[in-house]
């Protein structure tokens, strides 16, 4: 995907040039989302709000400063974190259902879960992670990003990204051999 | 064996793409007005020349309107 190309038909009055835009980054976006711990549907109104965004700003992004993943990005991570800020209390009244949840898979080794219900112990578990640490991971798993443009989007250092990315995966480790144990 | 399970579900979609999600953002999309253009700092720049300039074009008119009344005025 050019996006050289996109900007210039949307320049042009094309609307829906900006579905190609959607088309490829809906994927890694929702990928992000699940990693930072967001459920489906709050997942899904801060993914289209993304795009309504970048939309509305489209006109700010300068290809020279960034590549507009990373810029596209920068706009779900502030979006993300506003989101899971915001319902920080509300999770914190959930607390007992998360524990209660995993308490309930802990009676077999992770490996033996099923696929979904493995991933829905790693969505407890990345609850646990702080948010720029989780943030941090999350970017990182998604392949057109090397280390620069997740320090960029998070806004540090890329010893920094290292750090946290690391601190993150070691906590989730020791979360999962717990689990198995 | 941690770290390859660890990295296949980090890998893998813990969340779902609903089927008709990019009709459902150009929906939203169509309904907004196209993103207005940016104002670099040429342009501003070029502005900021043009008021300038007719700001002192208007000073000096009015100084010569002046100084012919003032000639005028004197006899």
């Amino acid at each position: 995907m050019d996006i050289k190309i996109i900007l210039i038909r949307i320049k042009n009055g094309d609307q829906s040039a900006f579905s190609l835009v959607v088309e490829h980054f809906q994927r890694p976006l929702f990928g992000y989302l699940g990693r930072m711990g967001l459920t489906q549907s709050v997942a899904e109104e801060v993914a289209q709000e993304t795009f309504l965004r970048a939309w509305n700003q489209l006109n700010r992004y300068d290809p020279a400063r960034a590549q507009f993943s990373t810029w596209l990005f920068t706009i779900a991570r502030n979006l993300a974190l506003h989101e899971l800020e915001r319902s920080a209390n509300k999770l914190e009244n959930n607390d007992d259902e998360i524990i209660l949840d995993y308490a309930c898979q802990r009676y077999q080794p992770f490996e033996k879960l099923t696929q979904e219900q493995q991933s829905q112990a790693l969505m407890t578990m990345l609850q646990t992670l702080p948010l720029t640490d989780r943030s941090a991971l999350a970017l990182a798993y998604f392949q057109e990003f090397d280390m620069a443009s997740i320090a960029r989007i998070e806004g540090c250092t890329v010893s920094a990204i290292k750090v946290r990315i690391h601190r993150a995966k070691q906590k989730l480790r020791l979360l999962l051999e717990e689990h198995d144990e | 064996m941690m770290n390859k399970t660890l990295d296949t579900l980090l890998n893998s979609d813990l969340l779902s793409v609903p089927d008709n999600f990019t009709d459902q953002v150009m929906k939203e999309i169509y309904q907004l007005p196209m993103p207005t253009p940016r104002q670099t700092w040429k342009k501003r720049l070029q502005w900021l020349a043009i008021f300038s300039s007719a700001a002192l074009g208007t000073v000096e008119l009015f100084s010569f309107i002046f100084g012919i009344w003032i000639a005028t005025a004197a006899y």
